[in-house]
């Protein structure tokens, strides 16, 4: 039988799966390697797993919303992502849905019975 | 960092072989930046310690290169409720058909107990393999399918909401257990040899059961009969319970008269007199208690059935049961 505090964590990590990946393509505006968007999403308040992060990185480059580059920085070779054009232009359009939908989530949560 | 390498080589085990080199390296890089930053705050290197400590909160290398591959199911989620129906659905053919075996055996006076533990044994292997075959064409399908199944469907094919609590498969058990029992009593077949009791001594019903020999014949028919109208008019809930509360009162009567008679089974043994007495003793005895245990069941159902002949609709499905029953 799942507690109060498991039903809590499902669902909070429910809500959060989606806008990770807004949050990710948000940043990478700006040019990073895993462990630097790691650290940059954590300054920003976005906790997130590194286990869940570096296969995201992956699996958006695979799918041409980001663009990757292996180039060396203090000299080590790092693989670096940044926003595609594609990329540019999906975030538009999620992030047009967002703020609908966050519009939307604020009027209803501010409904008093 | 020969614990770092370690732990890359055994992610790279269980990434796809095309891509294992290029995800390492990464892996590599991120983790070293993730070290090089915890040695600067401390201002040292880590130690074995805390090196372990970060690999673990990394993830297991099965768990991360998990990850990294495309999520693949035997039976995917939107195909596993038809697989799970298939298999209830073979599972109970598969148990008729045992069923129906055993009562032509034993109705042909050819079963023994140890054929029915045989056959209990026997009919495992026929479980799995029926598993396994169900389980291979439905992976096959989604394989093909790629967890895209689209089903044509109907909801005017889709069958009447029961208003009653009890499942068909419950109703169907009972109709054939009572069917079984019926034609034990009108002597069509015979269980006498799977009575695990030594072939020395001999047992029969006694004179008492004679007397209700019809009126078990009727109870049972009636029996049969409520739940084939309870499975054939599930939305007949209020009847089926009101003749269902009238049967088990009448069983009740049945049992009191039988309690009554303080004997019911005949025992002749070639044994000594005082462990034929015994013998006797102990099997009127047990056949006492199963008759009050009987009689405390069939009072409680009546008192139960009885409650839902006459208790108020509530919720969206009494309501409705309440308002359209009979329709």
């Amino acid at each position: 039988m799942p507690t109060d505090g498991d039903i809590y964590e499902i669902l909070r990590l429910e809500l959060r799966r989606g806008s990770l990946i807004l949050a990710v393509l948000g940043l990478l505006r700006a040019e990073h390697y895993g462990y630097t968007l790691r650290k940059a999403l954590a300054a920003q308040g976005v906790d997130i797993d590194e286990g869940a992060l570096y296969p995201m990185l992956r699996r958006l480059d695979s799918q041409g919303l980001l663009t990757s580059v292996w180039r060396e920085e203090d000299k080590r070779n790092k693989r670096f992502y940044r926003l595609s054009p594609e990329g540019e232009g999906l975030l538009g359009r999620l992030e047009q849905d967002w703020r609908a939908m966050n519009v939307a989530l604020d009027k209803i949560l501010q409904e008093k019975p | 960092m020969q614990v770092l390498d370690r732990y890359l080589a055994a992610i790279a085990r269980h990434l796809p072989k095309a891509e294992a080199a290029d995800i390492v390296a990464e892996l590599r890089e991120n983790l070293l930046s993730e070290i090089e930053e915890k040695e600067a705050g401390l201002g040292r290197k880590l130690n074995a310690k805390e090196l372990d400590a970060l690999l673990t909160g990394f993830g297991h290398p099965l768990a991360v290169a998990a990850r990294y591959r495309k999520a693949r199911y035997l039976i995917g989620p939107e195909i596993y409720p038809f697989w799970l129906a298939t298999l209830r659905v073979v599972f109970g053919i598969l148990v008729a058909i045992a069923v129906v075996g055993l009562i032509v055996a034993a109705a042909s006076g050819e079963l023994q107990s140890r054929q029915v533990s045989d056959g209990l044994v026997q009919i495992i292997p026929n479980f799995l393999s029926t598993f396994a075959i169900v389980t291979l064409v439905f992976a096959a399908l989604e394989w093909s399918w790629n967890g895209r199944m689209k089903l044509k469907w109907s909801p005017r094919q889709l069958p009447q909401p029961r208003s009653s609590g009890r499942k068909p498969i419950g109703i169907v058990s009972e109709m054939v257990a009572g069917a079984v029992a019926l034609l034990w009593w009108t002597g069509f077949i015979q269980f006498s040899a799977l009575i695990p009791i030594p072939p020395f001594v001999h047992i029969h019903l006694a004179h008492v059961w004679a007397g209700i020999y019809w009126i078990v014949v009727a109870y049972w028919s009636a029996e049969f009969a409520i739940n084939g109208l309870e499975l054939l008019r599930p939305r007949w809930e209020r009847l089926t319970a009101a003749l269902a509360a009238l049967k088990w009162v009448a069983g009740c009567a049945i049992l009191l008269h039988l309690l009554q008679a303080g004997h019911w089974i005949d025992v002749n043994a070639t044994v000594s007199p005082y462990a034929l007495a015994s013998m006797r003793h102990g099997f009127d005895k047990g056949m006492q208690l199963g008759i009050l245990a009987s009689l405390v069941v069939m009072a409680a159902k009546a008192a139960w059935d009885a409650w839902r002949a006459i208790r108020p609709s509530s919720g969206a499905n009494g309501g409705r049961a309440g308002t359209h029953a009979m329709a």
